[in-house]
């Protein structure tokens, strides 16, 4: 990995520390309970939430900070962040769909079982569809574009919910042209540098949603590996530094997002060097046609 | 803001400041930027006499008398991290009396 990655996603470990941000997160709650909540201070509770990968207090936070807006913060149960937040410095919080215990335990595991059994069909990742060249410097993920256990039942899942998908995440109802599907898998040095899946204006054809499964030991032998969500201006491609949503890839966890907004993978650490014990993941794109729809505004 | 403060500029803390300690290490986090600084020993003891009421240059002189430092390198420490906490919105110019 190259040294700008490596100090990339040391400030984003340093900013995301769960145990740095506890206590600053401590202090802030004292000070929301003895003066009147501003929507200042409730953004940054919620800011400091995410930037720590707490998706339940994210959650919460968003909620009060609807009520303290009038409004009825009455969101999907599977909605974490909703669509046309943005943080202090004018960019857009990514909605962000997240579904744990997704598959059933018997389920996950067949299909970690299925990953195990095919580990000679991965191969090393390319940077993007238009680049062919494997770059370690960019990404390193191991992708087996031909798994077959379970590929019904995520076709069919996203069949099913792509309106709902479409809703949360503000999306227009879009016509699903194809989806991308592979699975992957990061060893021990693991990882994707800040990136997003689609650089094309939102009325283009191309990726518009991106899903990932994360699955697994039920135990992970695994550290890192986490998914950061940067908070992006769409228009410029601009993305904070400072401010992103982090995700735990929590085995049996489904998320979603749309796929204009810039994403990382920090550095996965595997100590054992078992390939079974890696942090895996089905990885999917929903592309769409170009269209002349009512993209909102809002995000 | 301006990147050398004049030895007349008070400062002093502002409301927007959160802070903790991490691995011995003071992190001051800005609740306007969201950025955290790490308040190494020089910085500790700018951020300590950072309190309203003394100027940039009575600071200067405060601590280089305490730690023994030279003249120019203390006044530079201390305008360049004033000015970078100043950046961040971890202080503000007091009001004149
Ligand atoms: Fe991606």
């Amino acid at each position: 990995m190259l040294e700008t990655a490596r100090q990339q996603f040391d400030v984003f470990a340093k900013l995301g520390n769960a145990q740095t941000n506890a206590p600053l997160r401590a202090q802030l709650k004292a000070k929301l309970a003895r003066e009147t909540p501003t929507p200042e201070a409730l953004a940054m509770q919620l800011n400091l939430a995410r930037r720590s990968g707490d998706l339940a207090a994210t959650r919460s936070a968003i909620v009060e900070l609807a009520r303290l807006n009038g409004e009825t913060g009455d969101f999907s149960e599977k909605a974490i962040v909703p669509f046309g937040l943005e943080n202090p410095t004018g960019q857009k919080l990514a909605p962000l769909i997240v579904i744990d215990d997704f598959l059933q335990p018997d389920q996950m595991n067949a299909l970690h079982r299925h990953a195990c059994d095919t580990e000679d069909e991965f191969r090393k990742a390319n940077t993007n569809s238009q680049s062919p060249a494997y770059d370690p410097d960019k990404r390193e993920t191991l992708v087996n574009w031909h798994f077959t256990e379970m590929r019904d039942h995520f076709e069919e899942f996203i069949e099913q919910n792509l309106a709902e998908f479409q809703c949360i995440l503000g999306l227009p109802a879009f016509v699903k042209e194809r989806m991308e599907l592979k699975m992957t898998c990061h060893i021990d040095g693991g990882f994707f540098r800040v990136h997003a899946d689609n650089h094309e204006p939102i009325t283009e054809a191309g990726r518009a949603i991106t899903w990932l499964y994360y699955f697994g030991e039920q135990t992970p032998r695994y550290t890192g590996g986490e998914l950061f969500l940067l908070d992006t201006e769409l228009a410029t491609g601009v993305r904070s530094t400072v401010w992103f949503t982090k995700v735990e890839p929590k085995p049996n966890r489904l998320v979603a997002f749309p796929s204009w907004f810039y994403h990382a993978v920090g550095p996965t650490q595997v100590e054992c060097g078992e390939f079974g014990a890696g942090r895996f993941a089905i990885s999917s794109h929903i592309r769409k046609p170009a269209d002349g729809l009512g993209w909102s505004t809002e995000w | 803001m301006t990147e050398n403060l004049a030895p007349a500029t008070v400062l002093q803390k502002t409301d927007d400041v959160l802070m903790t300690e991490s691995e011995g290490v003071t992190v001051l986090m800005s609740m306007t930027t969201g950025n955290f600084i790490e308040l190494n020993g020089s910085g500790a003891a700018i951020w300590e006499a950072i309190d309203g009421s003394q100027n940039q240059a009575a600071i200067i002189e405060h601590l280089q008398r305490t730690y023994q430092i030279g003249a120019d390198q203390c006044a530079a420490d201390v305008t360049e991290f004033s000015a970078q906490l100043l950046a961040e919105g971890l202080v503000q110019e007091a009001a004149s009396a």
